[in-house]
């Protein structure tokens, strides 16, 4: 049983539940009132910047894709890069 | 059928060296093709998010974060619970994975009911599909997860089955889980790291953007 849960996948899941608790957490309405307007979009983007980080770690150790051959490697990360880079300029009015 | 099941190669523990699709190739392109499918729906939603912000914004005020955060945190703990239960059909000690599969459906089903009472009462206060483009979205969205999750919860009670069989007979015999057997039970783990994956960023969108 121990040689189970002492793998890094562990430590990642750990990572992802502490992610989603700062994300929660940073995203609640009464902390986002507390700040500036013009910030808003800052922690937007940093949200999603956030999801698709754990997206990455999920494909890495959850769906083992660190182990795959590098075309699958190369599809899953040019997802992550492309669909994470196109929300947040979207939001940022970059693309209109 | 003993004897098919002996000169079937059994699974090795996984060396960095050796690069490998965890599951069929098939599933993969499925899962690619769902994720292409979904960051459409993303990027569609940020794209008119922008042009409508304040109605987005008052909209997503009456969703509850908390039921949405909890949500996230039962995904990635089922995918956890299904990291366990296959790296224990790996090993050379797989008796604990039936019960990691059943933890793994546990969460499954947390996430569920979490939704189903998040719908009830969404629609008790009146708001449904047509109620605005924010609302819309929320429900093709999480409704189309859902779907997925439902799906998934029957891919890991297969899981689940598999695995209780490859303990059963390795308890009788020193045969451990053969590479035909890994394969599927890798596609079907895919599969559900896809919806916590496509949930992780469902999350954010609908509930946290500012």
């Amino acid at each position: 049983m121990k040689h189970l849960l002492l793998k890094p996948v562990t430590a990642a899941w750990l990572l992802l539940m502490l992610a989603t608790s700062l994300s929660w957490w940073v995203g609640q309405d009464r902390f986002v009132s507390l700040i500036d307007d013009g910030n808003h979009l800052i922690i937007s983007s940093g949200l999603v910047f956030i999801a698709f980080i754990k997206v990455r770690i999920v494909i890495s150790y959850f769906m083992d894709v660190r182990h795959a051959p590098l075309v699958l490697k190369i599809a899953c990360d040019s997802w992550v890069v492309l669909v994470g880079g196109a929300i947040i300029l979207i939001m940022n009015g970059v693309i209109k | 059928m003993n004897k098919g099941l002996a000169s079937e190669e059994i699974v090795s523990p996984l060396t960095p060296e050796t690069p490998r699709v965890p599951g069929e190739a098939g599933v993969w392109i499925f899962i690619l093709g769902d994720m292409v499918v979904f960051s459409l729906f993303f990027t569609v939603f940020v794209y008119y998010r922008g042009h409508d912000i304040e109605l987005y914004l008052q909209s997503q005020a009456t969703l509850n974060q908390f039921y949405g955060v909890l949500n996230t945190l039962f995904l990635l703990t089922s995918s956890w619970f299904v990291v366990m239960g296959v790296e224990g059909l790996r090993s050379k000690a797989p008796k604990y994975s039936p019960h990691f599969f059943i933890l793994a459906m546990a969460c499954g089903i947390g996430f569920s009911w979490i939704k189903i009472i998040e719908y009830k009462e969404k629609v008790s206060a009146g708001i449904t599909l047509t109620t605005n483009d924010f609302y819309m979205y929320y429900y093709i969205f999480t409704g189309l997860h859902f779907l997925h999750v439902l799906i998934g919860l029957g891919v890991l009670l297969f899981l689940l089955f598999k695995a209780k069989i490859i303990v059963q007979r390795s308890s009788h015999k020193s045969t451990g889980t053969t590479q035909k057997e890994m394969t599927l039970i890798e596609s079907g783990a895919s599969y559900w790291h896809m919806v916590d994956l496509l949930w992780i960023v469902i999350f954010p969108l609908l509930y946290l953007l500012k």
